[in-house]
């Protein structure tokens, strides 16, 4: 059965899509070109988010890390990163609230969009944590390979 | 506790300074000298230790944080930096011209791996070399000076080095964006240039002067004594034994040798470039090559070319020194990336020429290495490739059977000395599947691994894994496509770096040096049967016997 309110999404995805963007960029301080390969892998995950975020699957997952992977190693504290997905509630809040859309969605419907937008935000922090592991691993392994014949040595 | 936790203070700073919000800024209509310089933990080197410094005897040794409020500049910096910029300018006729000469026409402007990862308006090239010509404009040529205002020229103040050391650190001397540029303006140099000026005042980066202190010290990057470097060679012999069956016998520091074979020295002790390293013991011992290995020119690298252009020369010349001294006809070298753009383009006008060693010829095959005539240093890359056209190797290339392959060209050995094919061609001889990745990301369009010229320090992941963005993307496009899962490349900072890079953008894909794929390929006379190539992973299509 169709969700009612992820039927809404998909049909205003573009809409959706382009205001997410627009708020995406604004994480950069204005130090991010709309027109570069990472906003292009940005914008490629968010829609990737969008289509897959009516439930949980292997895609959403992979959209979150695709996401996350892009936003784990940017110049910025990670309430920064999430507020994106605060700016997702409002950006649909807005958006089916003060349009025509109004009449299309129940309350109930409503409510279940925020909810799993808030789910959403917390598996995306979830996601953004693991890449900021990522990078501890990644730090510890580079120095074991520095060592590499050190360690080995030590170890014989 | 990791070094990298953020401390209780720190936190809540973070939470007065900058009040976690939602998005609000708007900066369009702002100036680029608007935009504001913040150093975050992952954007910054640490700087250079006091202790190293004094080593070198280099400016200003201090304890201090790219994070500090004040950098505790020396007294009279402006005048230091100043009369630094001003005796570059008559000593460097080239830097004068790049400062000089740029229309912005803007064709480096999406050419920079930096800015194509970061998006970052102040990593496109001629807005990285506005960061200085901003300063040259306004307090030299005359005609700009009374333009004050007009020209974008702008005043020397501390925020201005602050972003020096920001942007000139988030520059790799790639020189991809030199391709592109309609004046020939080498963004590179003018980097050279700034690191120079900022090393004056004492703002550096440990990762480039511990291992420039080191190699002045004990000859090599990691400052490995020489027994430890024998130590290390000798276990790397052991192993060759333990896979092959066959005992190779590397000499060190032995006088008279026909070759002195100097390499990174990250193949001696690092991860994976041991075991390119392995490969060229077993290609030495495969052709019965009359070489030897200096314990004291232990270092193909040189760190001083991110430093000055003084502390280049000197490191340079201790390879010459010793090739002198050992009395060789000429030197061979391994796979490195900045090595060989010293020797190749700055070597012969610093050192050289080096007329006390020979033109060099392959004692094999005979080829006379023309193009090496002056710097008598042949790259081991040419002369494999001489090899295998002679037909001088026994090659199996179904040995590397298990890895499907694709060739990161480095970025000082393509675009620094225009070697493109012999890489390649040694590459499809030692293996069996090769896939190109796109036109644009290679020769001498290669994309930076994001972490040469000395900023593949651990603190400064999260930049590099941006500045690798591009690179990573191409890589992941011939992952996709081919089911490419092998990296090839012959520089130690991408064995160093790639790895990385891989692990985190694309999972799957591991790093190899060329020379580690021929030793796999290479058959040798009275070898025990290959089940496991050099990683001692097991080979496809050789497996034990079930008996």
């Amino acid at each position: 059965m169709t969700i009612e309110w992820g039927r809404a999404v998909q049909e205003n995805k573009k809409e959706i899509l382009d205001a997410w963007m627009e708020r995406s960029l604004h994480l950069f301080s204005g130090k991010m070109a709309a027109v570069s390969p990472v906003a292009e892998a940005l914008s490629q995950a968010l829609g990737m988010v969008l289509d897959h975020c009516e439930k949980n699957s292997e895609s959403l997952t992979g959209a979150l890390v695709q996401l996350s992977r892009i936003l784990a190693v940017q110049d910025m504290p990670p309430s920064r990163t999430m507020s994106l997905f605060f700016e997702l509630k409002k950006i649909m809040t807005d958006l089916f609230l003060k349009s025509a859309h109004k009449q299309s969605l129940k309350p109930v419907d409503l409510d279940a969009l925020q909810s799993r937008l808030e789910e959403l935000t917390l598996q995306a922090f979830d996601s953004y944590m693991m890449q900021r592991e990522r990078i501890c691993q990644l730090k510890l392994d580079e120095n074991k390979r520095m060592l590499f014949m050190q360690l080995r040595r030590a170890e014989a | 506790m990791s070094k990298y936790v953020p401390k209780q203070s720190e936190l809540k700073q973070e939470f007065e300074k900058k009040k976690p919000a939602l998005l609000k800024e708007d900066f369009s209509g702002k100036e680029w000298w608007d935009l504001p310089v913040e150093f975050r933990d992952g954007n910054w080197c640490f700087p250079g230790k006091p202790e190293v410094l004094e080593d070198l005897g280099f400016p200003n040794p201090r304890k201090w944080a790219a994070t500090d409020a004040d950098w505790q500049l020396p007294d009279g910096w402006e005048k230091t930096i100043k009369d630094g910029l001003k005796s570059r300018l008559k000593r460097f006729r080239s830097f004068k011209l790049f400062l000089d000469t740029c229309v912005r026409c803007g064709a480096c402007a999406d050419k920079c791996h930096f800015f194509l990862g970061t998006g970052d308006p102040k990593n496109m090239p001629v807005l990285r070399a506005e960061l200085i010509r901003s300063v040259y404009r306004n307090d030299f040529p005359l005609a700009e000076k009374i333009l004050k205002g007009f020209s974008g020229s702008r005043k020397l103040t501390a925020e201005v080095i602050k972003e020096w050391h920001m942007y000139f650190n988030q520059c790799t001397e790639c020189r991809r964006c030199s391709v592109f540029c309609p004046m020939g303006i080498d963004t590179a140099e003018i980097t050279m240039m700034a690191r120079e000026l900022l090393n004056l005042i004492g703002v550096n980066n440990n990762w480039i002067l511990a291992p420039v202190s080191n190699c002045n010290r004990t000859g090599n990057h990691l400052g490995i004594e020489p027994h430890t470097f024998v130590q290390n060679i000798e276990s790397l012999v052991e192993d060759i034994e333990d896979l092959t069956g066959i005992k190779v016998n590397p000499t060190f520091n032995r006088k008279g040798a026909e070759i002195l074979f100097i390499t990174p020295s990250g193949d001696v002790f690092g991860d994976p470039g041991v075991y390119t390293m392995m490969g060229y013991l077993l290609l030495f011992h495969h052709i019965g090559l009359d070489y030897t290995i200096s314990t004291y020119a232990s270092e193909g690298g040189n760190f001083g070319l991110f430093t000055s252009n003084e502390m280049m020369k000197k490191l340079n010349a201790k390879m010459y020194h010793e090739a002198e001294r050992l009395g060789v006809k000429w030197i061979l070298g391994g796979e490195c990336g900045h090595m060989w753009r010293v020797v190749h383009q700055y070597m012969d006008t610093m050192n050289g020429p080096a007329n006390f060693l020979e033109e060099p010829v392959s004692p094999i095959t005979g080829t006379r290495f023309s193009n090496a005539a002056s710097t008598k240093m042949v790259h081991v890359a040419e002369f494999t490739a001489d090899l295998i056209h002679h037909n001088k190797l026994k090659l199996d290339p179904k040995r590397n059977d298990h890895l499907l392959t694709t060739f990161h060209d480095s970025c000082n050995v393509a675009r620094g000395m225009g070697m493109f094919e012999e890489p390649r061609y040694v590459l499809k001889n030692v293996c069996n599947s090769f896939h190109e990745m796109a036109e644009n990301t290679i020769r001498e369009q290669t994309f930076c691994c994001g972490s040469g010229s000395g900023l593949n320090a651990e603190e400064f992941m999260d930049i590099r894994m941006r500045g690798g963005f591009p690179r990573a993307s191409a890589v992941r496009q011939v992952q996709e496509k081919h089911k490419v899962n092998t990296l090839v490349t012959i520089c130690a900072i991408d064995r160093a770096s790639l790895p990385t890079l891989m692990k985190y953008w694309n999972p799957g894909v591991s790093v190899y040096g060329l020379h580690e794929l021929v030793g796999n390929a290479l058959v040798m006379k009275g070898e025990k049967k290959r089940t496991e190539d050099l990683r001692e992973n097991p080979m496809a299509g050789f497996e034990e016997d079930e008996d």
